[in-house]
């Protein structure tokens, strides 16, 4: 929770995380590496390289970008969230090795310059089978590189949270690159059904999974959206939101995160201020709402991290009326406290009548 | 998500969504032999 730049703050999670990756990476790229000689013993250990280090982050994307859905709509792949920028940095140093290894190998043994030749090798644009693939690979890796360059909190706070988020949703269209690059590109001399399988099955996951987290949200989010805004909104029933925990609301198009602890009601912004995590998924520990996703803190009163920390969530006036937890969707500015609904035993109790009444 | 995606967003990744697999499967199918 800094402004200034400071290098990564290693802690034991974070060592395991990256030692993981590590280990799985190496292991990866050397079974990819010793059976690309069994198969093929005239291959270069240069042609080698570029395989597995292309295979390596074409699989590693297909991670990185199932993480995001997986956790909408399961939150024990949270642990996986936590970090995903390493996944995202090691994916671009697999693409990175992969490019510099095949622009040496392909470009770099004429008079021209090997980005140039890249360039202008091919041209056959309307072409599927001799498109200029790697053209595609180029401006994938150039994504990928200015992603992983910005993935840092001092780039999240000198470009601003919505200039962030826009640059690292290119993700998206870098995935459909580099889809189109193996497919123009190795798949087109692919003989065999198994490749093009493995990675229509990839692409059918990542949309699948895509698909599917947005179907979820979409029906959480209409519950509380239909019909004109009042004042106040009836959201759900006290004991609808578990101890130290919260329920996430959508209200005038924008997702509240509604707390309960020690019998008190607080609602704030769901959007984490840090990486727009979503606190309606986090819990209350020791007084503050933690971001499931890096930790960040918030008083759930007052939307404000604990001194010396300065972030601030808008927060919203909250009502309780037999039972029912009321929410005016009108956010109070960043940092406003407001005194939390008090849960009275009457509260509970019609919450409990209510029910035996609709078992009954 | 965290906030719902604005209406520009989800269009774009509703193209990509389908534009990906068109031209999936047809740069397999094109392909020589």
């Amino acid at each position: 929770m800094s402004t200034a730049y400071r290098a990564v703050g290693w802690n034991r999670q974070k060592l395991r995380y990256d030692a993981t990756i590590a280990t799985v990476v190496f292991s990866v790229l050397a079974v990819f590496v010793l059976g690309g000689l069994v198969i093929d013993p005239n291959a270069t250990i240069e042609t080698l390289v570029i395989r597995a280090c292309g295979v390596g982050a074409l699989l590693l994307l297909h991670v990185v970008l199932a993480i995001g859905p997986l956790c909408r709509l399961d939150p024990r792949f949270l642990p996986l969230l936590y970090n995903r920028r390493h996944l995202g940095v090691t994916t671009c140093a697999l693409a990175l090795t992969h490019g510099v290894f095949a622009l040496i190998q392909f470009h770099a043994l004429g008079d021209v310059n090997p980005l140039v030749s890249v360039l202008v090798t091919s041209r056959e644009y309307l072409s599927l089978a001799d498109f200029p693939f790697q053209q595609l690979g180029l401006l994938a890796l150039v994504i990928l590189v200015l992603m992983a360059a910005t993935s840092h909190d001092f780039w999240l706070r000198a470009l601003s949270a919505p200039v962030w988020k826009a640059l690292h949703m290119l993700v998206y269209p870098a995935y459909a690159l580099v889809v189109g690059h193996v497919v123009l590109g190795a798949l087109q001399a692919e003989r065999g059904p198994l490749l093009p399988t493995i990675l229509c099955a990839g692409v059918a996951l990542v949309i699948g999974l895509h698909v599917r987290a947005a179907q979820v949200e979409r029906r959480r989010d209409t519950n509380h959206s239909a019909g004109a805004a009042p004042a106040f909104i009836d959201v759900c029933g006290v004991d609808d939101i578990p101890e130290c925990r919260a329920k996430t609301v959508c209200l005038a198009g924008e997702r509240v995160a509604v707390f309960r602890y020690d019998n008190r009601i607080s609602a704030v912004s769901n959007v984490c201020r840090h990486q727009n995590g979503p606190l309606g998924e986090g819990k209350i520990v020791g007084g503050c709402i933690v971001c499931p996703w890096h930790g960040y803190e918030y008083e759930p009163a007052s939307g404000r991290a604990p001194a010396p920390f300065t972030e601030r969530l808008p927060t919203f006036s909250v009502r309780l009326e037999s039972g029912r937890v009321l929410i005016d969707p009108t956010p109070h500015p960043p940092g406003t406290y407001l005194e939390p609904a008090r849960v009275a035993a009457a509260d509970r109790s019609v919450v409990a009548r209510s029910a035996d009444a609709r078992t009954a | 998500m965290i906030r719902p995606l604005r209406r520009a967003h989800r269009f774009a990744l509703g193209v990509l969504a389908i534009l990906i697999p068109v031209l999936l499967v047809a740069a397999l199918l094109a392909r020589r032999g």
